[in-house]
């Protein structure tokens, strides 16, 4: 009975607002107002007020975003009889529109995220569901199966009810009896080893005949052959925890309606942007901000949803359905918002329970935001959220923002080029002088970024959002019209991850970006120019010049992340302090740490000097697994001894050769998952507007010279190259 | 077209004489009466009114055969720039127009006009009768020509001068304000050949009584029973209807015991009286005046142009009263009441109207020259409340030549403030439609609003100015007529007190409801009271009938006005006038706290505290005054009148709702002085605010603005209207905006919170 009134209240307030907001003022007060609000807001953000301040805040900066919106809507626009400033123009406006739609959906969104569920395991009462966990795989090689399933396998959970699948796509029976004898002999050499590999492990190697429906089909036909209650799927490069399953069976007993447990993604490797600008150990991740607050958002309007890996499913939901969907390029997605509209649950857990790569060069990672690009928008057209029967309405409005917001490609090119409407074709396609500019354009930019900053700053760094979307909207914008032309076409590229940057270079999709860098630059040679020659319109070019050198910025960034640097190592280390003992050369076992771990090695400290051990030694560190009670060996081979304060730190790599060997790796590297909460917490700092803004600008500079240095020796290089040849 | 005050000076330099307009008088009257009485017929009985016209007497001997009507209505007249042009309206007689006639313009130019480029035309009626050039920067030039017959009409006609000017040597924007014609108003006239011209024999050709060479219309009151409340509330209403019949911006009234001799040129005789008091000389009129209502000429035989009001009781002058209403009512109920010096159509605009300029008398002009200026005029309501948020829009339909650079500049000029600036930044050639300009409406103003459109325009030929450049420059710019001027809808409420609607427009006494008027004592104050009310009708197109009250019957929940030196005013109406009665000491040092901050303001003298420093500060940037950050409306002060010759208009609102208009002056006997001051046009139009006051040796008038406003509803209740209103209030009042959106944003927050709990997840 209350619900409704609320409801009600809230919509004749809201209608209230609406009729404040689009009172006809003058600009005057719209700006001394604008301005008052953005001081509240301040006081309110510096003073790091939560609850009910933090809605506040939000609701201040949407009451002048929105006044905005009914200035730029009534008094901007060009006349229609001037069609050729009215196109552009009218371009611009939806641009704008989009962004403040998107606003309000996102406000919504995460209007109050879920605060990070309780820590939970299996109580000995409890009923223990049985669970297959699914690891599907088409190219991954070896050492990165091994280290998946490895973990995988070692997860803490009765064994009788635990069955861990390979579901291989790179030995089906269509692959081993290709036309192409080199392609069939190398997925024959797989289907084998992967084989012994599943038999050492103890895990089911599944595989099919054909290779139909992608990923999708590769896991629906592990439905097909398995039958436990549950189904978690881990992406091959993708290792558990060992309490992942602890920590997510446990909610799918508590309801009976529940299809997914979702958790998020952490990466032990950074993305090309982290990489090429070195931000990976100090910036949050570019997920976090997803995974670190929207997917709580979602969860609160029951609107989490499947990412396609790091996952825990039901059985009979999904067999209630025909499996993972596969109509679109993104299964994850498009399953979650089926079952959510057939009356099935999804919660989010934030606790990261598995770790691995991605895309380690910018032309996968393109490859990869490709796929969801094109993926989202197939859903936006295949089954349009805001009317999906069955969904809630929050679902509705969930999925029309998740979905929608991959049209960003389209207004960061708008924003990219409207500035050259203006200073090289001088058309007029927002019609405002300055004080007006002044008074609407730059509050609402400014209210944009403290409601941006308050809402996602301590998961993203001012004008990072803007970063990204920039350097994924080049190469999107076809991809994305090419859905819009054939929505069925796009189909499923696997994306590389652990590829590795072995020399310094230029990225083979950074020649646009080199392009647009000039024609930016051109524009500010041009703005330049204007305020000379037309002295009596200087004002209007400085705010359109302004603007251009906005874009410059992003656009010398930009160069910086296009530019590839050199990177030998796969994955970061980790920080860990475990306990060990290591074969000295005289073969005694001497007590040592364990400090750091990557995919590769592991460093170890050793606190009375090298017992013997030199370069080049092979050697064994023995130490006890988290899932036995029993110490085990690894073997490991020295590549280098250094004299450190605290001892002699030993750098080794491992060797593994038999499966336990992965298994102990795995321990080391994926048995924990509190050291990478612990990694993620470090990063997630609001650095603030001011600092954020001129470390950007600092981060721009450098890039920018980086970028145009490496312009300079490849053209360098390909010119030797050439010499050579010829 | 500036009147520009150097006129006289710019004269004398030049040596010219000008003749006293009496010297080119007609005759005085005939001594002997030689109009037989048969020729006045009897006016018919009541109710119906009664304009019954005096028959032209004829066979009067020594009657010049030949008379001239001054047609420049301004004092000075003087068109400025390269291509500038004044309408004026002239009124005829029936007999005027069909007599031969011409035209004389007396001018003197500026010696920096070439007189090979520039040109002065004449234009009657749309037809143009005389042109040459400009070359009379010594001493008056003259253009004469004659009239083709049939071209002037009976009633109103409109003649038009325009001044094509063009420097000698200078091509810059500068140099046009140097180009100026004086039209000299006591050598411009109409000359009309024949007998008996100047006479008005019928009520609807009162209009042709003119003006003199000064552009003044006398009007001379005879009533014999002035004094008698009653009757003298008739003759204030009497000269409201003859104000409006004569067209004229404003009159000078004059009260005599008896009829003049003389009657000169622009002057009105008017007797208001019953059959039986009528004055010795239009005893003539008796008869018909005993017979029934009357307002009539007297034949020529008896005096000069007099007009009698008469008939057996008042109650039968009432009636022959509404008769002369009856001869002004405007032809057009959308458009002002036409007027000698308002020669175009002015239309009343009452929410979204869109103009096109070629209705209002601009034309389309293909241009040459470096500043083109043209304007046009519209009337809002008395309740236009839309001065501080609203934005009216200019379509303009212009085309420019490929020489013109795009730096040259359009300017909007609202009532001579600027409103707008737009670069031209288009000059591709070719017409272009319907580019938008916004035209803040700041000052627009309720009454009479003019908007003039300037167009600075600069070329390379310019820079280079080649001699002769001036005069043979090819077209540059075309201004055309079907550019649009659009008013959006606007809020509608009154704003009290507010002495600008109401010189503009009357209010809030107009609807034809008598108004309750208290006058004082003092030998100048109904005269006064006349010419005040006089121009109050003028500006309101409409009589506003009054009837007199003393003090005690004045009921404080009603409108009233109140006429009277301060020293006559008693203590308990002074208290309500918001007028002191003590003169201050110096200029700017009054009781009111508007003057003392605008004086603060001007000399930088620190704020009280720092928060009205920033206030000032804030103001200051944004281009609003201190007193839209107030939170509180301070009261408003008494007023201390700066000089005992400065005539007081002050109005105020009552605390029981009546709305109470003051017209005071310290000392009595420049009474009538100063209100004919004060009802000049150019001062008439500086009124604004709570108080505006003008001494005799003021430049302009002082005006005070109220420190609050009280809102009166004046439309049938709308919720588009109340959002209007709600608009251009929050603009004036910018905290209470920011309160207001910050509060329902507050509440908004609040049921978002609740709401927020309720629905969704909460774990």
């Amino acid at each position: 009975m209350q619900k409704p009134l609320i409801v009600l209240g809230w919509l004749l307030v809201t209608l209230l607002l609406v009729v404040v907001i689009t009172l006809p003022i003058s600009l005057q007060v719209h700006l001394v107002t604008a301005v008052l609000l953005i001081i509240a807001m301040m006081v309110i953000k510096i003073l790091r007020l939560e609850g009910f301040w933090r809605l506040l805040l939000l609701a201040f900066g949407t009451a002048i975003v929105l006044r905005y919106a009914f200035w730029r809507t009534t008094s901007t626009l060009p006349p229609l009889e001037h069609w050729g400033d009215f196109i552009p123009g009218f371009l611009l406006y939806l641009a704008e529109m989009y962004c403040i739609f998107m606003l309000g959906l996102s406000l919504f969104v995460v209007s109050s995220p879920l605060p990070p569920r309780k820590s939970t395991r299996l109580r000995p009462d409890d009923p223990v569901p049985s669970v297959d966990v699914f690891v599907p795989s088409y190219n991954e090689d070896y050492a990165l199966l091994a280290a998946t399933l490895a973990a995988a396998k070692s997860m803490d959970y009765p064994a009788e009810r635990l069955t861990v699948w390979l579901l291989d796509d790179g030995g089906t029976l269509e692959k081993r009896n290709s036309t192409n004898p080199e392609a069939a002999a190398a997925a024959r050499e797989r289907y084998e080893q992967l084989n012994v590999l599943c038999t050492d492990l103890g895990v089911t190697y599944l595989t099919r005949d054909r290779n139909e429906h992608a990923k999708a089909g590769n896991l629906n036909n592990g439905l097909s052959q398995s039958k436990g209650d549950l189904v978690a799927v881990f992406d091959a490069d993708h290792a558990p925890a060992r309490d992942f399953l602890q920590e997510t069976v446990p909610y799918f007993g508590r309801d009976a309606q529940l299809f997914l447990v979702q958790t998020p993604h952490f990466f032990l490797n950074p993305d090309p942007l982290e990489r090429n600008l070195r931000t990976f150990e100090t910036m949050p991740s570019e997920n976090e901000m997803f995974y670190g607050v929207i997917q709580r958002g979602l969860d609160k309007w029951n609107a989490a949803f499947f990412c396609g890996s790091a996952a825990l499913l039901r059985r009979e939901a999904l067999m209630q359905g025909d499996g993972f969907s596969g109509r679109s390029i993104t299964e994850d997605c498009e399953t979650a918002i089926e079952l959510h509209a057939t009356g099935w649950n999804s919660i989010y857990v934030d606790k990261p329970l598995i770790a691995g790569l991605q895309p380690a060069t910018f032309a996968s990672f393109i490859g990869q935001r490709t796929r969801w690009a094109q993926g989202m928008m197939q859903i936006l057209l295949f089954s349009f959220p805001p009317f999906k029967r069955g969904l809630t309405i929050p679902q509705r409005i969930c999925y029309l923002s998740s979905t929608m917001f991959w049209l960003f490609p389209f207004t960061r090119m708008i924003f990219l080029f409207a500035p050259f409407c203006y200073l090289f074709f001088n058309l007029e396609i927002f019609t405002a002088s300055g004080g007006e500019f002044a008074a609407y354009t730059m509050t609402y930019m400014l209210v944009n970024l403290v409601m941006q900053n308050s809402l996602f700053g301590r998961w993203r760094w001012p004008w990072i959002s803007e970063l990204y979307e920039y350097i994924q909207s080049v190469h999107l914008l076809t991809a994305l019209l090419s859905v819009l032309r054939n929505p069925s076409r796009p189909t499923f590229k696997v994306t590389a991850k652990d590829e590795s940057v072995d020399q310094s270079r230029l990225s083979e999709l950074a020649r646009p970006f080199y392009l647009i860098f000039l024609l930016l630059l051109i524009a500010v040679a041009m703005t330049v120019y204007k305020v000379i020659t037309e002295p009596y319109r200087a004002e209007i070019t400085i705010v359109v010049g302004g603007w251009n050198v906005f874009n410059l910025i992003m656009a010398g960034c930009a160069l910086g992340v296009v530019s590839e640097r050199r990177e030998t190592r796969a994955s970061r280390r980790v920080d860990i302090d475990r306990r060990c003992e290591i074969r000295g050369g005289d073969g005694a076992w001497t007590a040592a740490v364990i400090s750091d771990v990557s995919s590769g090695g592991l460093a170890i400290r050793l606190p009375e000097g090298a017992a013997g051990l030199g370069r080049g030694a092979p050697t064994a560190v023995r130490f006890t697994p988290l899932s036995s009670s029993e110490p085990s060996e690894l073997a490991v081979f020295i590549r280098s001894v250094s004299n450190s304060g605290k001892g002699v730190m030993l750098g080794c790599r491992f060797m593994p050769e038999r499966a336990t060997d992965y298994r102990m790796i795995a321990d080391l590297l994926y048995a924990n998952s509190a050291i990478w909460q612990e990694r993620q917490r470090s990063r997630q700092i609001n650095i603030g507007l001011i600092r954020g803004t001129l470390q950007f600008l600092a981060t721009s500079v450098y890039q920018t010279g980086r970028g145009l240095g490496y312009l300079l020796r490849s053209s360098v290089d390909r010119r030797k190259d050439a010499e050579d040849r010829s | 077209m500036t009147i520009a005050p150097k006129l006289l000076v710019a004269m004398a330099v030049a040596g010219v004489l000008v003749l006293p307009a009496a010297a080119q008088q007609s005759a005085p009257p005939s001594p002997f009466d030689m109009s037989p009485e048969s020729g006045l017929r009897t006016a018919p009985v009541a109710p119906a009114p009664v304009v019954e016209p005096a028959p032209a007497v004829e066979a009067a001997p020594a009657i010049p055969t030949s008379f001239e009507r001054h047609i420049v209505p301004f004092a000075q007249l003087q068109l400025v720039g390269e291509d500038a042009r004044q309408a004026v309206e002239v009124y005829l007689t029936q007999a005027q127009a069909e007599a031969p006639a011409s035209v004389e313009v007396g001018y003197l130019n500026a010696i920096v006009a070439a007189p090979e480029a520039s040109t002065l035309e004449v234009t009657i009626n749309g037809t143009n009768i005389v042109s040459g050039p400009i070359a009379a920067s010594a001493t008056t030039g003259k253009l004469e020509a004659a009239i083709p017959a049939g071209l002037l009409r009976a009633g109103g006609n409109i003649i038009e001068f325009e001044a094509i000017q063009r420097h000698r040597t200078d091509c810059s924007v500068a140099s046009t304000y140097e180009l100026w014609t004086q039209i000299d108003p006591a050598t411009t006239l109409l000359r009309f050949e024949g007998q008996g011209l100047d006479r008005i024999t019928a009520l609807s050709e009162v209009a042709a009584i003119g003006f003199d060479a000064t552009a003044t219309t006398t009007v001379r009151f005879i009533v014999p029973e002035l004094g008698t409340p009653a009757v003298t509330a008739a003759a204030i209403e009497l000269v409201q209807q003859v104000a409006l019949a004569l067209h004229v911006p404003e009159i000078a009234v004059e009260l005599d015991d008896s009829l003049p001799a003389e009657t000169p040129v622009g002057t009105l005789n008017v007797v208001l009286a019953t059959a039986a008091t009528l004055p010795a000389g239009v005893s003539v009129m008796q008869p018909q005046a005993d017979a029934g209502p009357l307002a009539a000429f007297v034949p020529a035989s008896v005096a000069g142009n007099t007009l009698v009001v008469s008939g057996p009781d008042w109650g039968s002058i009432t009636t022959a009263m509404r008769a002369i209403s009856a001869a002004s009512t405007p032809a057009d109920p959308d458009l002002l009441l036409q007027r000698v010096d308002l020669a175009n159509p002015i239309p009343r605009v009452t929410g979204a109207t869109s103009l096109t300029l070629s209705d209002l008398g601009v034309p389309t002009i293909e241009f040459n020259g470096r500043r083109y200026r043209t304007s046009f005029e519209f009337a809002l309501p008395a309740d236009f409340y839309a001065n501080m948020y609203g934005q009216a829009q200019l379509l303009l339909d212009a085309g420019y030549a490929k020489a013109v650079l795009p730096g040259s500049v359009l300017d909007i000029y609202a009532n001579g403030q600027i409103a707008s600036a737009t670069p031209v930044l288009r000059t591709d050639g070719g017409l272009s439609r319907a580019t938008p300009i916004k035209v803040p409406m700041t000052n627009f103003r309720p009454g009479r609003n003019e908007i003039e459109i300037e167009l600075l325009l600069q070329t390379e030929a310019d820079l280079e100015c080649a001699p002769g450049l001036t005069g043979s420059a090819p077209p540059r710019f075309l201004f055309s007529n079907t550019t649009q001027f659009n008013i959006p809808d606007f809020a509608r409420a009154a704003a009290l007190p507010d002495l600008q609607a109401f010189a503009g427009t009357g209010a809030p006494y107009g609807g034809g409801q008598p108004v309750p008027l208290v006058l004082g004592q003092g030998a100048q104050v109904t005269p006064a009271a006349m010419t005040w009310l006089a121009r109050l009708a003028i500006a309101s197109g409409a009589v506003v009938p009054v009837t007199l009250v003393g003090e005690g019957q004045l009921d404080p929940a009603a409108n009233a006005l109140v006429i009277s030196p301060l020293t006559a005013l008693s203590d308990a109406l002074l208290n309500r006038s918001g007028v002191a009665r003590t003169i201050s000491a110096g200029p700017g040092a009054t009781g009111d706290r508007a003057i003392v901050d605008r004086f603060n303001q001007t000399v930088g003298a620190p704020s009280a505290n720092t928060l009205d420093t920033i206030r000032n500060w804030v103001a200051d940037k944004v281009g609003l005054s201190p007193q839209n950050f107030w939170l509180a409306r301070p009261e408003d002060g008494a007023y201390l009148p700066q000089s005992s010759d400065a005539v007081v208009l002050a109005q105020a609102v009552q605390p029981e709702g009546g709305v109470w208009t003051f017209l005071t002056i310290p000392d009595d006997k420049t009474f009538l002085s100063g209100v004919q001051r004060l009802t000049q046009t150019v001062n008439w139009r500086a009124i604004t605010g709570r108080v505006s006051a003008l001494g005799a040796n003021d430049p302009a008038v002082i005006a005070i603005q109220p420190g609050g406003r009280t809102l009166v509803q004046t439309q049938p209740f709308s919720v588009f209207n109340l959002r209007l209103v709600a608009a251009n209030w929050l603009s004036t009042n910018v905290l209470e905006f920011t309160a207001l959106l910050a509060g329902v944003t507050l509440l908004l927050t609040l049921v978002t919170a609740a709401l927020l709990k309720s629905l969704g997840r909460r774990q």
